[in-house]
């Protein structure tokens, strides 16, 4: 029983960290989504360049930790808003197919990936589990202590988007410009500065996102991309526009991923997870659970 | 020629058209009024495949087409243009006008066309002359290489006719063409519609402009929320009392 | 409209030509890059006929050419058949799973067609990686080189293959995009609704302009495959699909001449400007941002609209 345990908690942990992980990055996805109808496919990037800029202040500039952390958000944070400045005004306002603005996202996303990894040569980007390499032990069971924050974290970041949506002014005027736009702007919400905002918020949750993983699942310079897909899946998953949902859909995925790795191989899970994909988009494209989610959820 | 028979459709809850009846006559021009909500565009887009009916059949020279997809329908030769124009705005006019050409295009298929075969040259050419053709009927042949994007709002009407006619249609269903045009141009859209009688082309005509459907419709059907209250020539119409308070009674 | 096929196909004749000699003139480096070009050429007119003229989207064109490149290397490694069976076998396989994926993904809108292509070409690329048996996996395999007559070909032989499949390629993306076929496609692209009711079949016209777009790609991998010489699955990974994209976007989608515009200049591109490999993909990146800031409709789009307007 206590082998049993010993083999099966640490991927349900890693299962649940991974799928921390899509499932912020989906949130994140959901919150330009909501804003905006835009589709961000530098999402992942968002999250590989706050860790870029968190390894640069922890090896380069021997930051510590506790100022390291708060800086790649900062980073995330802001180049969320460079991408809304630089590519999606200008190109709104040149009125551009849905699909151009998918690609200018692609385009700052390769951007970051091209930057950092000229600099970093496209090496891993190491960055230590926060409490150190040993694992804590509950009964001589040992516990990744990096999961257990990933999953406290993830927790907290959800309550406070939750009362930053409902509860918040701000967060009021941006569910408002979701929902309709040319109401808003009658209203005086600036529009203009909600969908920055909503960039700037996903970009934070991306940052810490992939900060608090990065210890777990390395990135390196072109780790966007990927990412940013294993996202999609879970929005896909989890249903288009709710961001709860998304969450779910990536815990689901990260876990499923993990009990194949575990119990099978890692090439399986991967192959899983695109044949899941293949079926979902066929079978159910608005997603899984869009339907079993309370309904106001979808307007942010 | 057209037949529908007892057509209901549902959208979720809600009921858009019950149970009506409508016959085209060959050659003639029919219309089809009533006040904004009615459900013309419904109908119309159940007769041309858009969607299918919940209840009831639809035939077309005695064959029924009610589970027809849109270019199915195209292809037994009924066309159509649409309430808010959708021209190709990627394309000149002439060039949207030739893809009216598709449902007759048989010799224009993958193979010859990648081989370049001469019938393939041919059918290209007799293409482009059929649709000029269309546009002089319209009287717009003088925008041949205009970009379609460019052009103002009644002239991308009589465009779409053209487009429409192209299919070698034996009915075209016109959805509200005097929509926004100014007397001139109703003027030459009445001529269009005139003009595409004569060929012996049928004309299902949905209007809401009352002046234009007396003056030139052989018989009239009288929609309101989604029954057909009404059908005769235009001089019974414009008397029935019942036509007369679906207008005014919406107007208050 | 017809003299100006006549005044087309002299320049395409004049370009060949030149194409033709160029190997007695220049030096070995240059011949390698013209082989890149036709090669990435073959894949973006590909590409532009789905994505350019149909309106679609495709963010996974490396699906077909990784099919491309294994199949004909395995068949010739692995058993010994000769590339000219195993070539058109290759093609023929990306056609059965072109059209067998087309039926869950040519019904997705907008951006689930893109993640769906990506999805799929990453799960192709996984499909070869993971049986190092067959296909060598990430240590990649080498691949057979051609032998005609018992001798064994050279990069010159390789070169006039390239050249004749990109004028073919070229040939039946021209034709095709000023067909009626060509007109349909772009029906499609503008307004779905009105081109069905046009008697375009809007599925049929979709998954015919995926079919092009995967064969196309598929025969690029294949003579990729052949005149590298030597192939791993990264060469097919998420990199590839974003570079066709960017070279079809600066080129000009919806030309006929902006995927080879395109192909040339970012082939290219990375030799004058960047002696250092790692430059490449932040070069990329920008590139593209360039061109959809401030040159929408690539290079060739932008030439032929200067011209329209005077």
């Amino acid at each position: 029983m206590f082998k049993f345990l010993a083999d099966f908690l640490p991927i349900i942990i890693v299962g649940l960290s991974l799928g921390s992980l899509f499932g912020l990055v989906g949130l994140a996805f959901t919150v330009i989504i909501n804003a905006s109808q835009l589709v961000n496919f530098a999402q992942g990037d968002f999250a590989m360049f706050g860790v870029a800029v968190c390894w640069f202040a922890l090896t380069v500039l021997n930051v510590p930790l506790w100022l390291a952390f708060p800086l790649g958000v900062i980073g995330a944070a802001l180049f969320g808003l460079l991408t809304e400045k630089a590519i999606i005004t200008p190109l709104q306002r040149r009125g551009a197919r849905p699909f151009t603005m998918i690609l200018g996202t692609m385009a700052i996303g390769i951007i970051a990936a091209g930057a950092v990894g000229a600099y970093t040569k496209f090496w891993w980007m190491k960055i230590n589990p926060f409490l150190g390499s040993e694992p804590w032990k509950l009964k001589k069971l040992p516990i990744d202590h990096q999961g257990v924050m990933i999953i406290f974290a993830t927790v907290v970041l959800v309550i406070g988007y939750w009362v930053f949506l409902n509860k918040t002014r701000l967060g009021l005027a941006l569910r408002a410009t979701g929902f309709n736009r040319d109401v808003s702007i009658l209203l005086g919400i600036q529009t203009a500065k909600m969908v920055g905002l909503s960039f700037l918020i996903s970009g934070v949750i991306s940052g810490i996102a992939g900060i608090l993983c990065a210890p777990l699942s390395a990135f390196n310079a072109v780790q966007g991309l990927p990412l940013a897909i294993n996202g999609f899946i879970a929005v896909i998953l989890g249903g288009w526009g709710n961001p709860y949902a998304a969450l779910l859909g990536g815990i689901t995925l990260g876990l499923v991923r993990a009990l194949l790795t575990g119990y099978l191989s890692s090439a399986y899970a991967e192959m899983a997870t695109f044949f899941v994909l293949i079926i979902v988009l066929t079978l159910r494209p608005q997603g899984l659970f869009s339907r079993f989610m309370i309904p106001e959820s979808k307007k942010n | 020629m057209l037949n529908v028979e007892e057509i209901s459709k549902d959208f979720g809850g809600l009921r858009a058209l019950h149970q009506v009846d409508l016959v085209v006559r060959a050659g003639t021009i029919t219309a089809l009024i009533g006040p904004n909500g009615a459900g013309k565009t419904t109908l119309i887009n159940l007769i041309s495949g858009v969607y299918g009916p919940s209840e009831g059949t639809i035939s077309f020279e005695e064959k029924r087409i009610d589970r027809f997809p849109p270019h199915k329908v195209a292809e037994i030769g009924i066309a159509r243009t649409f309430q808010l124009t959708k021209l190709f705005e990627g394309m000149s006019v002439l060039e949207n006008v030739m893809v009216g050409a598709h449902p007759w295009a048989r010799n224009s298929r993958f193979f010859p066309t990648v081989l370049h075969l001469p019938k393939v040259r041919r059918e290209r050419n007799d293409i482009c002359e059929y649709a000029m053709k269309m546009l002089k009927l319209i009287r717009v042949e003088h925008l041949a290489n205009v970009p379609a994007g460019n052009l103002p709002h009644g002239q991308q009407r009589l465009v779409e006719l053209a487009r429409a006619l192209t299919t070698k249609p034996k009915l075209i269903l016109v959805d509200e063409p005097a929509a926004g045009l100014n007397l001139h141009e109703e003027g030459m859209l009445q001529e269009a519609l005139k003009s595409i009688v004569d060929t012996g082309i049928t004309i299902l005509l949905v209007e809401h402009h009352m002046r234009l459907v007396m003056r030139i419709s052989h018989w009239v059907y009288v929609l309101d929320v989604g029954k057909m209250i009404a059908h005769g020539t235009p001089e019974e119409i414009g008397k029935n009392p019942l036509v007369v308070k679906a207008y005014l009674g919406k107007e208050y | 409209m017809v003299s100006r096929v006549k005044r087309d196909f002299i320049v395409l004749f004049v370009v060949l030509g030149m194409a033709a000699v160029l190997p007695l003139m220049v030096r070995e480096i240059y011949l390698y890059l013209v082989r890149l070009i036709g090669i990435y050429a073959i894949m973006a007119l590909g590409l532009n006929i789905f994505m350019g003229y149909c309106g679609q989207v495709n963010i996974g064109v490396a699906g077909f050419f990784c099919i491309g490149a294994y199949i004909p290397t395995v068949l010739q490694g692995k058993l010994g058949w000769h590339y000219l069976i195993a070539f058109p076998i290759s093609a023929f396989v990306s056609l059965l799973v072109g059209w067998g994926m087309s039926w869950p993904l040519l019904r997705l809108r907008g951006h689930s067609m893109a993640i769906g292509t990506i999805a799929f070409a990453m799960a192709v690329y996984l499909l070869f990686e993971r049986f190092p048996t067959i296909t060598g996996g990430s240590d990649g395999t080498v691949v057979p080189a051609m032998t005609l007559f018992d001798q064994t070909m050279g990069n010159i032989f390789y070169y006039y293959l390239i050249l004749v499949f990109f004028a073919v390629a070229f040939l039946i993306c021209y034709f095709l995009a000023n067909s009626q076929i060509g007109l349909a496609l772009r029906a499609v692209r503008d307004n779905e609704e009105a081109a069905a009711a046009m008697g375009v079949d809007i599925n049929h016209y979709k998954r015919l302009a995926w079919l092009v777009n995967g064969v196309l790609a598929s025969i690029a991998g294949s003579l990729y495959a052949q005149q590298a010489g030597f192939i791993n699955p990264d060469t097919f990974a998420l990199s590839t699909n974003v570079l066709v994209l960017v070279m079809l976007c600066v080129g000009g989608p919806g030309t006929i001449l902006g995927p080879v515009v395109g192909a040339a200049i970012m082939t290219i591109l990375p030799y004058l400007l960047v002696k250092i490999q790692q430059y490449t993909l932040l070069m990329q990146g920008l590139v593209l941002f360039a061109v959809l800031r401030f040159l929408p409709d690539g290079v060739v789009g932008a030439i032929s609209k200067r011209f329209r307007s005077t």
